[in-house]
């Protein structure tokens, strides 16, 4: 019996604090919405003013194109490879991937390409070959200068060459090669080194 | 003497540094009109680790200095440009601050990438000069071509301009847009833009050509195409030649006429006197103004002869367009060695009934 009492009387206490609790929220609602304090309409204008920065950055989105170690197969005189998956003559290891170049600024490119080599000092022998050719990956992602035309295969050399007046933001080009590689050309490792340049269209 | 080469020839392909760099901001732009001095700071971006050398070229580069040689894993540079009071080179001068990456020189070819920021210095010609740019972009007809062109005064002086814009279809004259006149400060631009309305124009290929009179004698000129479009798909090219006695691939080059991509494309192969030999290739979306490759594949194996008269049909939106084709079908290697068999046991049978007639021949002799 004593211990209902008990029971009782801390339900009305904690009753009272509660009623007294509900009443002060209460005010204090209506003191934040009252006129001028808080409301979902509103009262005045404001400016937000975001200055979003050109940002010139290129991903080079594949690398590594290897063909391994290779040789020119039977009598032939020469073996043609390229990163189209085309292996001619020879047994290197077949590639169809060539490097893909994503503009990933947000604003124009110029593009451009430099090779240190060129067929004879990277290849060495007779009649070697190493070519390049740019491709759009997406469409319309590069425009060209007059007189390069996309999709067609060229002789590298030391020069730079220009190879888009404009490669648009967010869009990617293809690079392929193609080497010809004689039965006297140099041996062992060969190496060459390629130079993707970009700026900002101005 | 048998020629046999044998070559372990090591070619490695972009064995070099595969990343992402970049720069921020791509440029800066300044007018020149005495004197000036002032730093550009870029912040170059590479992954960690990877060396850059830092570089000036392009026009005025000899003014400019850096205030580092080297980067690794990108960071800020601060390029410093002094101009003397008088530089002989008027017009729009580019200086080209670069960041190379350095090549790992492990062997093979290595991919490097050369990011390069610009300042970009604007130094007036004396007296008057204009320069254009006028963009007229594609659209289709009915739309709105919004032409912008935009006026450079390149002088030392202010120049009042009166500007108008011509529209030539095929070297033909169609209409002139008149300007008011304007004042261009020096070393300031103004632009001027206009809706062209192109409801009573045709489809095809046009030439915008804006005129520029300046201070009353000069002319600056500045000419751009535009393209109208229509909603049109046409036939570019199509396999002409099949293999026999198999699923052959035929392939269908489309172009598209349209100032918006048009989804949906398909085309629809319906040989005549054969309906199950032909093909409705998969769907494919066109660019504006792009080409594209339909696919699908012939049973050839159902067809007899030397060639298949066909009607190519390709779908797009609610139009389509078709063309009567007529493929050839090639005599395959089996086919020719068949031929080759046959012809071979023919004359070998040939041979030896001769031979066969001769020995008789001889015997019936000897008999008698």
């Amino acid at each position: 019996m004593m211990k209902d009492n008990l029971l009782v009387a801390v339900s009305l206490v904690v009753i009272v604090f509660s009623i007294g609790g509900l009443i002060s929220s209460y005010g204090l609602v209506v003191e934040i919405v009252s006129p001028n304090v808080l409301t979902g309409h509103a009262t005045s204008t404001g400016t937000i003013n975001v200055t979003i920065t050109e940002n010139v950055l290129a991903n080079l989105t594949s690398s590594n194109v290897n063909w391994g170690t290779g040789a020119i197969t039977g009598e032939n005189s020469n073996a043609t490879i390229d990163t189209l998956g085309n292996i001619s003559r020879g047994n290197w290891s077949a590639l169809s991937s060539g490097l893909v170049i994503k503009n990933e600024g947000n604003v124009a490119l110029v593009l451009d390409f430099q090779s240190n080599k060129n067929a004879t000092n990277f290849i060495g022998g007779t009649s070697s070959s190493f070519k390049y050719m740019i491709t759009n990956v997406d469409s319309g992602a590069c425009t060209p200068p007059d007189g390069f035309v996309l999709g067609t295969f060229y002789e590298t050399n030391t020069s730079t060459i220009q190879i888009c007046d404009s490669f648009a933001p967010n869009e990617s080009v293809r690079m392929d090669f193609e080497l010809t590689i004689p039965s006297n050309s140099n041996l062992g490792i060969l190496s060459s080194t390629i130079t993707i340049g970009y700026n900002k269209v101005t | 003497m048998k020629r046999f080469v044998f070559l372990g020839v090591l070619i490695f392909l972009c064995s070099g540094v595969f990343a992402l760099s970049g720069v921020s901001p791509g440029s800066y732009e300044i007018n020149y009109d005495g004197v000036f001095s002032g730093d550009f700071v870029f912040e170059f971006v590479f992954d960690k680790g990877v060396e850059a050398e830092l570089y000036v070229d392009g026009d005025l580069a000899e003014y400019v200095s850096l205030d580092k040689e080297k980067l690794i894993g990108g960071g800020k540079v601060t390029a410093s440009l002094s101009l003397p009071e008088e530089v002989d080179s008027p017009g729009v001068n580019r200086i080209r601050i670069g960041a190379r990456q350095i090549s790992s020189g492990e062997g093979g070819i290595g991919i490097v990438s050369d990011v390069r920021g610009i300042i970009k210095v604007n130094i007036p010609y004396p007296g008057k000069y204009v320069e254009l740019d006028l963009n007229a972009p594609n659209a289709n007809v009915g739309e709105f071509v919004n032409l912008s062109l935009t006026i450079f005064n390149r002088g030392e002086e202010n120049v009042s301009v009166d500007s108008m814009i011509q529209i030539f279809k095929d070297g033909e004259f169609l209409e002139t847009i008149e300007f008011e006149d304007k004042k261009v400060i020096s070393l300031d631009s103004v632009t001027l833009d206009y809706a062209l309305d192109t409801s009573e124009y045709s489809p095809g290929d046009y030439t915008a050509t804006a005129l520029v009179n300046y201070s009353g004698a000069e002319l600056a000129r500045d000419d751009n195409p535009f393209k109208l479009g229509e909603f049109l798909i046409k036939i570019v090219n199509y396999t002409q030649e099949v293999n026999e006695d198999k699923l052959s691939r035929f392939l269908v080059e489309v172009e598209s006429f349209y100032n918006d991509p048009i989804g949906g494309l398909y085309a629809s192969l319906e040989i005549s006197g054969n309906e199950e030999a032909g093909f409705i290739s998969p769907t494919i979306k066109l660019n504006p103004w792009s080409k594209g490759t339909l696919e699908g594949f012939v049973d050839v194996s159902e067809l007899g002869g030397e060639t298949f008269e066909a009607e190519l049909t390709i779908y797009y939106g609610n139009e389509s367009v078709s063309e009567k084709v007529s493929v050839v079908i090639l005599k395959g290697k089996d086919s020719i060695l068949f031929w080759v068999l046959l012809s071979s046991l023919v004359i070998l049978g040939l041979l030896i009934w001769r031979v066969w007639v001769f020995v008789k021949r001889t015997r019936k002799k000897k008999k008698k």
